[in-house]
């Protein structure tokens, strides 16, 4: 029986040479589109999931309310917070610090490399699994002058791992002893180190850590097994208050699980927002796809299903039941899906490197695990079941008499059936087309803004080692480049210039007012080298001593302190006073996700950044001067810089990569559904062969038969548009509105997508039409 | 109006030449009823579908109202065709998908006929068939003869002065046959040239010329009576 089975299914399969073809190759994209999504939404749900306590583990937010309204959720935290809240709450069993991630210059013999790694509190250890395989483990935290480092990191110096008590030379300045070898990281996890060293080493330069007031470590917990969830504890959120002068801050904790995907904070509360929103969003789009993939088997079965009513009659005449026909359908679509199911894996096992390059990740398919399989073999299964089902409910209703009484005539409910699919179809296509090309105009419009100061050939070069002592000597070396506008520095750049503070007071300062300004100290020709506009008085200058006290503010900083005329006003920040003797217009200080801040620039020494505003001809040959002047006076570091717009692009790296993969994911949807339109336009003709040949002896042309038919299925297509574009709408509306500036979405894009989905089913069915169209009458009707 | 000179139908069979028509020499006149018949496999419907224009000829010429058919191109011969000419099937033919109504409407929409015109054109035919109370059914809820009908008021609407028809009682009872004869024996009268291939002798004596086939020559063509009404000299 079953070998019967199996042989009319492929019989049938090979004989329907172009059915098979457009469902395999529908199916199989589909597929691979799933399987793909579904092994990088594993990926994202594994990260941070390797630690036993993961469950009681917490990372420490801040929420801190200003008097504008606005609420300011950090996870920066004062440096003191983590031993208190551990020697003061007995819920809270652990507790370190953590620094937010260090590149430091790493030196064995000859081998000189940049290494990333965290200072950290002995406790990270102990809260997080990243076991020690050699040495000491958390207790080489305890003081300075340990370090430890992963296997991979080992070998790199050592080209052996065997090296616990070896010493290591860091930053050119100081060894430090080898205390313990790690495991190297894995892939998913929200920590990226080679090294750990002791926070207290850290502390030795950064005084601030003793101060309550201060926010800028990362503070991570565990709680005791009996511990509730520690925002049920009210005082625990009112600690801060208790304990420093931030009276207008709580705490917050956000368990690990959360940290990767869940980090999305507004007025002080989770927005349900973060990486689980992409996740949510492909996991859409991948239902969406072998929907679609489904379909066209489902349409394609029942189009055909005339052509097999026979079969079914006879099979049901010899005895078959209805449930042995249904099973032999499903089996078909089953056996079909399981092809599509091979082919799909080998498509994925080839596109993952790309996959992986465009989405950052790190997806393979590990054969070994039973998991893999189960969930490719889910899939498959899946779909096949989902695509057989209808087809095969279909099939088997017919009864016997009535298929032999009117053979090839059909239900007319199989037909409306058939339509309702390929308008799903075309109503997710379009949907994905109108979000595609607003993703894309709005990234455009992000590349485009302007954002106040020129982000094209402006370079930064962080300051390493000694740099800094030597900055002026090498900033009138760089500036006498040919290929160099001008030459400044800052303490941050991009989207993190200053610092934010409070502490800020002007004439007429209403007592109560508490708001968040930027601040960012800056070195002398900061505008001209960022290229940013002066509105009012002037820039900081050597010819004027008392600069050095004095202040220059953005329109948005006098706009909120109400200033009319602000410069010439004198202001106090974080207890120095000093002039405002500039007003700069408005430039970019964040991301376009938020408000324009209020920034003020003053010029205060130590910076961490230079930067050269370059000519634009001949880049090149003056990168390789500007490296020759560094080398001579920093010859320790290797030379590293990178283009502003570059570093800018990066800040909409997760919005581009949806950006891309919507786009893909678009093509592909529209490529699935064409398919199946192909394959149905085709079997329509096929259908309609008798009625075509006779409307041509009534006279019908070419053109006008091609209408006919094509009009049949334009209308679906203009269906699935209307019903996909109020949904579209919404959708995208809610998307843009997460920008502060972003791009209306007006009808034309809505009409463009029509367009475009319009002609592409109209290309895809008029090489059909035209063929049935073109058709023999005297073809058609002789043999009836 | 018709004038057929050593026209020839071959098809390649393998590596031979069949002729299905061979040599065909006619002349039909406007007006003038004609029935062709002969032998299965004769050639018929292949000659009848030549005059028609569905088929082109191998050789030979083909005259249509003075103009050489056989030399225009396939445009020209298809605005012949659409202006002249009405088809009747053997097996009517009807689109499953559209009412009587609809059906017998059709080929006023390939000739550009206005909608209010084209309402009055079909219920007029319809009248005339007496088939109104018919005409929103579909042609699976009719009878074989009420199809043929259908099928003959659908060929008629456009008013074409040539009416082809392939055994168009090959199907119906000699009752519904005749009906269909009178028909057309009317519409021949009006001025509606026909050419008809039949295999019945009785439906051949409602022609004015029978024409027998075989083997794709003309055996015999004579004239049984005078047509009905003889306008134009060709
Ligand atoms: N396209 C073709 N290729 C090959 N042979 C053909 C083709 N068209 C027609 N024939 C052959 O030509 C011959 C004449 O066919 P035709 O249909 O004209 O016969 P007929 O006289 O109408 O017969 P019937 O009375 O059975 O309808 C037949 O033998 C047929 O098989
Ligand atoms: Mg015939």
């Amino acid at each position: 029986m079953l070998r019967n089975y199996l042989l009319t299914s492929l019989r049938n399969l090979y004989k329907n040479k172009l059915y098979t073809i457009v469902n395999l190759l529908g199916l199989t994209i589909g597929l691979s589109c799933v399987m793909l999504i579904s092994l990088w939404i594993l990926e994202q749900y594994s990260f941070d999931n390797f630690h036993p306590n993961g469950d009681r583990i917490y990372r420490v937010l801040e929420n801190q309310y200003y008097s504008d309204g606005f609420v300011l959720t950090t996870s920066a935290t004062p440096g003191q917070l983590a031993a208190s809240l551990k020697t003061n709450w007995p819920e809270i069993a652990l507790s370190s610090r953590v620094t937010w991630g260090d590149e430091k210059l790493f030196k064995v013999d000859n081998k000189v490399f940049k290494e990333k790694g965290y200072h950290a509190d002995p406790d990270f250890l102990r809260i997080f699994n990243f076991p020690v395989i050699a040495g000491e483990g958390a207790d080489a935290l305890e003081e300075p002058g340990k370090i430890l480092i992963t296997t991979k990191m080992a070998e790199k110096y050592f080209g052996h791992t065997d090296v616990v008590g070896q010493m290591i030379r860091v930053d050119n300045e100081r060894e430090v002893q080898i205390a313990g070898v790690m495991a190297d990281v894995p892939d998913n996890t929200s920590f990226k180190f080679d090294f750990l060293l002791p926070l207290k080493d850290y502390e030795k330069n950064n005084d601030w850590l003793k101060n309550w007031n201060s926010n800028g470590i990362r503070t991570f917990l565990m709680t005791t097994p009996q511990s509730p969830n520690l925002n049920e504890i009210p005082d625990l959120k009112e600690y801060l208050k208790t304990v420093s002068d931030q009276d207008n801050a709580d705490l917050l904790f956000q368990g690990l699980a959360d940290m990767y995907l869940r980090y999305d904070y507004k007025d002080g509360k989770y927005q349900g927002g973060g990486r689980i929103t992409y996740i949510r969003l492909f996991a859409i789009i991948a239902l969406f796809i072998i929907l679609i993939a489904c379909i066209n088997f489902m349409n394609l079965s029942t189009a055909r299903a005339s052509t097999r009513t026979k079969e079914v009659g006879i099979r049901r005449v010899s005895g078959a039941t209805r449930g042995m026909l249904i099973r032999q359908f499903l089996g078909e679509s089953l056996l079909l899906s399981i092809f599509a199911g091979v082919f799909a894996v080998v498509l994925v096992q080839l596109s993952l490197p790309a996959f992986n390059e465009l989405f950052d990740a790190h997806i393979y398919l590990d054969f070994s695990k039973v998991g893999v399989w189960s969930l490719l073999l889910g899939i498959t299964l899946l779909a096949g079941f989902l695509a057989g089902s209808y087809p095969a409910f279909f099939l088997s209703r017919f009864q016997p008499i009535e298929i032999f009484n009117k053979l090839g005539k059909q239900g007319k409910g199989a037909n409306w059936f058939r339509k309702g699919l390929v308008v799903t179809q075309f109503a997710i296509a379009t949907f994905l087309i109108v979000g595609t090309m607003v993703i894309y105009l709005q990234m455009n419009h992000i590349r485009h803004q302007n954002l106040g100061f020129q982000k094209e050939n402006f370079i930064y070069m962080p300051v390493n080692g000694t740099l800094w002592d030597k900055y002026d000597l090498v900033k009138t070396e760089l500036t006498n480049l040919p290929g160099v506008q001008s030459v400044s520095a800052s303490n941050g750049l991009i989207y993190q210039w200053g610092n934010n503070t409070s502490s800020v007071s002007w004439p007429g300062k209403d007592p109560e007012a508490s708001i968040l300004f930027q601040t960012i100290p800056v070195e002398l020709d900061f505008m001209e080298t960022i290229g940013a506009d002066l509105v009012d008085g002037r820039d900081f200058s050597a010819a004027f001593p008392a600069d050095s006290t004095n202040f220059i503010v953005n329109e948005r900083a006098a706009e909120m302190m109400g200033l009319q005329q602000a410069v010439g006003e004198r202001i106090t920040v974080q207890g120095d006073e000093g002039q405002i003797i500039g007003m700069v217009k408005n430039f970019r200080t964040n991301s376009l996700h938020v408000e324009q801040e209020p920034v003020i620039l003053m010029h205060r020494p130590w910076k961490n950044f230079i930067f050269a505003r370059l000519n634009t001809d001949d880049t090149q040959q003056t990168l390789g001067q500007i490296e020759k002047i560094l080398a001579t006076h920093n010859p320790a570091y290797p030379f590293e810089f990178s283009f502003v717009d570059k570093e800018y692009e990066k800040l909409y790296r997760t919005e581009a990569r949806v950006g891309t993969l919507s786009r893909l994911f678009a093509i592909l949807s529209i490529f699935i559904s064409c398919l199946g339109l192909f394959g149905l336009a085709t079997f329509t003709a096929q259908q309609r062969t008798k009625e075509i040949g006779i409307r041509k002896v009534m006279g019908a042309s070419i053109s006008q038969l091609s209408t006919l038919l094509s009009g049949e299925f334009l209308k679906l297509v203009i269906v699935g548009f209307v019903i996909a574009a109020p949904v579209a709408w919404l959708v995208m509306h809610d998307w843009l509105e997460r920008f502060v500036s972003h791009i209306e979405l007006s009808w034309w894009i809505f009409i463009m997508a029509a367009v475009l989905s319009i002609s592409i089913a109209l290309l895809t069915i008029s090489l059909q039409t035209i063929r049935a169209a073109s058709i023999n009458p005297v073809k058609a009707l002789r043999y009836e | 109006m018709i004038k057929l000179i050593d026209l020839e139908k071959s098809v390649r069979t393998g590596l031979n030449r069949a002729w299905i028509l061979n040599q065909v020499n006619l002349e039909i006149k406007a007006g003038e009823f004609v029935t062709i018949m002969g032998p299965s496999g004769a050639g018929k419907t292949t000659l009848l579908n030549i005059i028609g224009m569905l088929e082109s000829p191998t050789g030979g010429e083909y005259h249509f109202l003075d103009e050489p058919v056989h030399r225009l191109n396939e445009r020209k011969r298809h605005d012949i065709h659409k202006q002249y000419m009405g088809f009747v099937f053997q097996a009517y033919h009807l689109i499953d998908d559209l009412t009587v109504y609809e059906n017998i409407e059709t080929p006023l929409l390939y000739r550009n006929v206005k909608g209010k015109d084209r309402k009055s054109i079909v219920a007029d035919i319809l009248d005339r068939f007496s088939i109104v109370a018919k005409k929103d059914l579909f042609p699976d809820q009719l009878s074989g003869g009420q199809q043929q009908l259908v099928g003959v008021a659908r060929a008629v609407i456009h008013k074409p002065r040539l009416l082809l028809a392939d055994e168009p009682t090959g199907n119906l009872h000699s009752k519904q046959g005749e009906e269909i004869m009178e028909l057309f024996r009317e519409l021949n009268e009006e001025g509606v040239t026909i050419i008809q291939v039949t295999h019945s002798e009785k439906n051949a004596e409602y022609g004015s010329r029978i024409i027998e086939i075989v083997d794709g020559n003309i055996r015999t063509d004579e004239q049984v009576r005078k047509s009905a009404s003889v306008y134009g000299t060709k």
